[in-house]
């Protein structure tokens, strides 16, 4: 079923290239990004229900606009009724907050760094994504994560509570510049199961999740994952601390994916190179890492949350060969830091929303497969883990540090899964020794697109991680 | 306009049982630099409006209030503004909830203090706050890298349907500050975020020399020893996330969810406390904290409460609904944390050996399991000998319920974004894996 496109964006298209092609009047180049992106949270718990729009709902503009000599930007979203209709009015107003900001950092003692204006091949286009049940009856989404709910607590005795979470959203977006129309819809949805149980003075918190570019459908996968989670969740209860040191290790592929993000995800965006922030800034061409690893970034590289058509400075998403073999290539880059450093742009830019700055952003970052099996992985292990689920983790783009929080990891002794687990865990390492320390690769690919990604602590932006089993060495703790 | 266009189209609907709504008008003004370049100046102008609808129901004996809670984009019309309210009411019919009541008018609202900020247009602080941050750059070895900073002006009004109205302002700073050094062994930086309210130059001036002299520090670092077992003491950022637990643990939502079983008039700092004994305070308006407000985003009026005393729970805290539930008095969700610091100087508590850090990769604090560790990016290790070396990589974790009844806290203070409180926190002995290999 194809994602309609906004009803909203199709009225205001015709006045925006108007405001457009009114203010390049006085602005070399100007781009206009509007948003109207809507959908549903919906959190069943064991004694409350949680219905609300989804955090990620938005619907405004930001004018992009070169002055001839600098870029600046202006975000609004309160259109008085009828502005659209007296475009020189409006086009009247956004100029004067422009000159504004201009006109203070022109007073201030910085410098500026020489830029050219934008320039774009012509393009207009429109996509729209499609999904097998658009995510529209709320009786019916509410009851299906009840019983989900009812179900958990009949699978566990040591259950507390356990909060259920289906969230959808359709993203809709149009891009107007001198030279580009383009507009885009399409859903992604995400769900959680996050069980809490105690026994004893013991307390855990399990945690499930799915995404895709799905509809309704995304709760089946939720229910059919509902009975491992509880099992997995009870295990939890008799897991121990680990002992901390460094081993040989198995990233599932949710932690493999994690690996990927934070080292060569954003350790490569180019925004990154342009501050001399990035430490893989000199090693272009070189290697860094097993010749069995490969590592792709893009928009269109994969079908999951990361996936659009085109990127929030107008350009249309890629699929880039980030690491080929073990030789890093080349990195993702928004449009500016594209221009500064004399590359392609890669259609990576991407904004929280129509409020904030595009920066150089991953969109579904991913390990690629190998021939090796999970068996035969374990089994070449003496004193090793499989590490399972993670948290959460941190780049550290300049002295390749990498830090990731790790729900579980399962023991391995002698070629063989013990069934005891440790939890929780952190996991560290310095990325080209973790990456070199690479002696498997598994055949399949899994991809994750739950959660959201900061850049430092802000900017969360919408992407997927992901790969295959992974065999390497890394510290725990 | 836009809320007497909303009170308009929801007067008269049958089922709406009560409405709410705020509204956040927020003007803003961005500088972003790297190194000493204004890489790019944004502003902006806009309107968060969110209105939740609810819908009374009975099932037998017992009181069922539904709702939803949706955003009024500024630029709907009419008839997508009476949509989307008549499909918020539907769905709250499935939302079965036990019922509550809403923040009722009348109480006393307190006065939000003015900012210093309020004293010019926006636009006009950018110059002195970028200027107060780049004059601590003192040598060419450790330096700025880039800057991003935010300075925001909000307009708040909070109204429901029983007549409560309350607007304040308020204002928010960030800064991200990114600073470098040359570094014995190649380029190090030092991450940072910093929050704000007040224009309060010298405040901002020493946290950036601070981070500028710990990114020096972390230069000329070693490797974190393998510590296994060793006193960490905690000093700075990672501190207001540590007491992140006890708020959890405390807060009526978590008793009502079962996820926690704190009870009043008991410890909530486990049995038998050697060491200092924790007190907590919410306060409505802190100095420099844009979290300050007179009222919750229920409009309920806010006032100092304490928490926990000396170890014991005092009161549950949060919002109206909560509180109901467990029919206790409501706090309402209070964003200013007050934690009374120590008995002993920072210095004492350095004189044994211990592992001071300063900064992690990110500091992860599991408010519901008490689960706390990272990855450290700075570090001070006094040996045996009483010597202080900077370190840097390694780990530590532990879990605040096996520490927090031998907790130290240091007398000197420190205030940041929504907190007040000890500097530093030394936990008795707990994991620290180092930065070299362990052996396989």
């Amino acid at each position: 079923m194809n994602v309609p496109l906004s009803a909203y964006l199709a009225r205001i298209k015709e006045p925006l290239k108007g405001l457009a092609e009114t203010l390049s009047k006085d602005f070399p180049y100007v781009s206009v990004l509007s948003t109207d992106s809507t959908g549903m949270l919906f959190s069943v718990r064991k004694r409350a229900i949680d219905v609300r729009q989804s955090n990620w709902c938005e619907r405004g503009s930001v004018i992009r606009a070169f002055d001839g000599r600098r870029y600046l930007e202006y975000s609004f979203n309160d259109l008085e009724e009828g502005s659209l209709n007296d475009i020189e009015s409006l086009a009247g107003t956004i100029r004067e907050r422009l000159r504004t900001s201009s006109a203070v950092s022109g007073r201030l003692p910085f410098g500026i760094p020489e830029l050219p204006s934008i320039s774009e091949q012509p393009l207009s286009e429109t996509w729209q994504g499609e999904v097998e049940i658009l995510p529209e009856a709320v009786q019916q989404i509410v009851g299906r994560l009840s019983r989900l709910k009812d179900r958990a607590f009949e699978l566990s005795e040591h259950l507390v509570e356990i909060e259920v979470r289906f969230e959808h959203m359709r993203v809709s977006k149009l891009f107007v510049s001198g030279k580009r129309e383009l507009e885009q819809s399409y859903i992604w949805a995400q769900g959680y199961l996050i069980p809490v149980l105690r026994r004893d003075r013991t307390i855990r918190e399990m945690f499930a999740s799915y995404s895709g570019l799905k509809g309704m459908e995304l709760i089946d996968e939720m229910e059919a994952g509902l009975e491992e989670t509880m099992i997995v969740g009870g295990q939890l209860l008799d897991a121990e601390r680990i002992e901390p040191g460094e081993y040989e290790v198995i990233l599932s592929p949710n932690i493999a994916g994690l690996l990927a993000h934070e080292s060569f995800g954003h350790g490569v965006e180019l925004d990154m190179f342009v501050k001399g922030r990035a430490k893989a800034a000199e090693y272009l061409g070189k290697s860094v890492a097993s010749p069995m690893v490969s590592l792709r970034d893009g928009a269109r590289a994969a079908e999951q949350t990361g996936t659009y058509w085109f990127d929030d400075e107008g350009v249309l998403g890629g699929d880039t060969l980030v690491i080929q073999e073990g030789i890093f290539r080349t990195g993702i880059s928004d449009l500016l830091s594209a221009m500064r450093l004399g590359s392609p742009p890669s259609g990576n830019g991407k904004r929280e929303s129509f409020e904030r700055k595009a920066y150089a952003r991953m969109t579904n970052t991913f390990f690629t497969a190998g021939k090796d099996s999970l068996e035969e992985m374990i089994a070449s292990i003496k004193n090793g883990y499989l590490l399972e689920q993670f948290l959460s983790g941190m780049e550290d783009p300049k002295n390749w540090g990498i830090q990731g929080q790790i729900l579980y990891a399962r023991e391995i002794r002698d070629g063989r899964l013990t069934g005891k687990l440790v939890s929780p865990l952190f996991m560290f390492g310095y990325v080209p020794d973790v990456l070199s320390s690479v002696s498997m690769v598994s055949g399949e690919v899994m991809r994750f697109g739950t959660g959201m990604c900061g850049k430092g602590h802000k900017e969360y932006v919408k992407n997927s991680l992901g790969g295959p089993y992974i065999k390497t060495v890394m510290r725990l703790g | 306009m836009m809320i007497n266009r909303l009170q308009e189209l929801l007067a008269g609907i049958p089922e709406l049982a009560a409405w709410r709504f705020s509204d956040r008008q927020i003007q803003g003004q961005e500088l972003f630099f790297v190194r000493r370049e204004v890489d790019m100046q944004r502003s902006k102008d806009v309107r968060r409006t969110y209105l939740t609808v609810y819908r009374d129901f009975q099932e037998g004996d017992k009181k069922y209030r539904g709702s939803v809670a949706v955003q009024i984009h500024p630029t709907y019309t009419a008839a997508e503004i009476r949509a989307l309210i008549e499909q918020s009411l539907n769905s709250a019919r499935y939302v079965r909830n036990q019922h509550y009541p809403l923040v009722e008018p009348g109480l006393e609202v307190p006065q939000m203090p003015a900012s210093s900020f309020a004293s010019r247009p926006l636009e006009e602080w950018l110059g002195p706050l970028a200027e107060t941050i780049y004059a601590q750059e003192d040598s060419e070895k450790a330096r700025i890298n880039s800057a991003e900073l935010f300075l925001n002006r909000i307009d708040n009004r909070i109204v429901n349907s029983h007549g409560l109205d309350v607007s304040y302002r308020s204002y928010s700073g960030y800064l991200e500050l990114i600073v470098e050094d040359d570094g014995k062994a190649g380029e190090v930086e030092l991450y940072r975020e910093l929050s704000f309210s007040e224009f309060q130059p010298e405040v901002l001036a020493a946290e950036v020399r601070d981070q500028l002299h710990r990114c020096r520090d972390r230069g000329a670092a070693g490797a974190t020893p393998h510590l296994k077992r060793f006193p960490v003491l905690i000093t700075g950022d990672p501190v207001p996330d540590f007491f992140e637990y006890y708020l959890t643990q405390s807060s009526a939502q978590s008793v009502y969810y079962g996820i926690s079983t704190a009870k009043v008039g008991e410890s909530i700092q486990g049995d038998a406390i050697a060491g200092d004994t924790l007190s907590l305070t919410l306060e409505p308006f802190l100095k420099n904290s844009p979290s300050s407000a007179p009222v919750d985003v229920d409009g309920f009026a806010l006032k100092p409460t304490r928490i926990i005393d000396a170890g014991k729970l005092e009161r549950y805290w949060g919002p109206v609904r909560f509180c109901h539930y467990l029919d206790v008095p409501p706090t309402g969700a209070i964003g200013n944390v007050v934690v009374q610091p120590g008995t002993k100087t920072l210095d004492e508590l350095r004189e044994e050996p211990h592992l001071e850090v300063v900064y992690f990769s990110a500091f992860v604090s599991e408010p519901l399991t008490g689960d706390f560790g990272g990855e450290i990016r700075l570090a001070y290790h006094t040996d045996e000998d009483g010597k202080r070396h900077p370190v840097t990589g390694g780990s530590v974790s532990g879990n605040i319920r096996d520490v927090e009844s031998h907790l130290r806290f240091s007398r000197e203070t420190r205030s940041c974004a929504g907190f007040q409180g000890p500097l530093s926190v030394l936990l008795p002995e707990i994991s620290v894996s180092g930065a070299a290999s362990t052996g396989l």
